[in-house]
């Protein structure tokens, strides 16, 4: 089966793109989320999540990828689409972009990160620098 | 996020100012114990400078980080409809390959024009 011709085949499986990338992990960038994510995910652990029925409605198909997101989502897992070059492009393009997106997205977490954690140590920075002054400008003050 | 970045600019240039005048007032001449009062209360004006800076970096970090978030999240929910939307059409539509020939549907090969050319 397997030196048979892929090409005549009527689908083909096209791999997943793993997990949503999409998802701020605040534990990982801030100390003091770093708590609340443990006590979540202790709590996470004690309590299994309780199954939501479907929705219907308007708000139905926002819904959806999360409740797909373990199996059966054509972005996150193996995808199988019939064999022709159409689909092939579809898949081409879909990973193309994701990565693209994915991309960005990081870059943009990271650029908001650097820019306001190099304000937040200036003015640290500035705050111990004003600290030692007053330290030696009350030396007199008493 | 363009706004929140904005708004955070401007408030930047603001503390940015009062932190300046601070400094313009921090003077050696606080030393005299005279000037102890306006010293503490420079040092307070300061300190409530600072913390509110800080909070606002916080508030504005944690906005954007927020907001972006949220938009890549409908992104992925709309890249996702969107493939399943492109694979569902493209699973209808019937390829050219897949037409039959039929009579006088042949290749018909593209005759020259000048004999000269076939003669060359």
């Amino acid at each position: 089966m397997e030196s048979a011709d892929l090409s005549k085949r009527s689908t083909r499986k096209w791999p997943g793109l793993g997990p949503n990338v999409f998802i701020v992990d605040y534990g990982a960038l801030f100390e003091d989320f770093k708590e609340f994510k443990d006590d979540e995910e202790d709590a996470a652990e004690a309590t299994a999540p309780p199954t939501q029925p479907p929705a219907k409605g308007k708000g139905a198909e926002a819904e959806a990828p999360k409740k797909d997101d373990a199996k059966d989502n054509e972005i996150a897992c193996e995808v199988e689409v019939q064999n022709t070059d159409h689909h092939k492009a579809i898949i081409k393009a879909r990973n193309e972009y994701y990565q693209a997106f994915k991309d960005r997205f990081q870059l943009s977490l990271a650029a908001t990160m650097a820019k306001y954690d190099a304000l937040r140590k200036e003015e640290n920075r500035f705050n111990q620098y004003w600290a030692s002054n007053l330290a030696e400008i009350t030396k007199k003050h008493i | 996020m363009q706004g929140e970045a904005a708004a955070f600019d401007a408030k930047h240039t603001a503390d940015k100012n009062l932190k300046e005048e601070h400094l313009r007032l921090f003077r050696p001449n606080l030393e005299n114990p005279a000037n102890k009062e306006a010293t503490k209360e420079l040092n307070e004006k300061e300190q409530q400078r600072c913390e509110e800076f800080k909070e606002l970096i916080d508030d504005t970090q944690l906005n954007l980080l927020t907001a972006e978030e949220e938009t890549s999240q409908l992104f992925h929910v709309a890249y996702l409809n969107n493939v399943r939307a492109m694979i569902a059409i493209f699973d209808k539509l019937i390829p050219r390959t897949d037409f039959i020939m039929l009579p006088g549907d042949e290749i018909v090969e593209k005759k020259h024009a000048n004999i000269k050319m076939l003669t060359a």
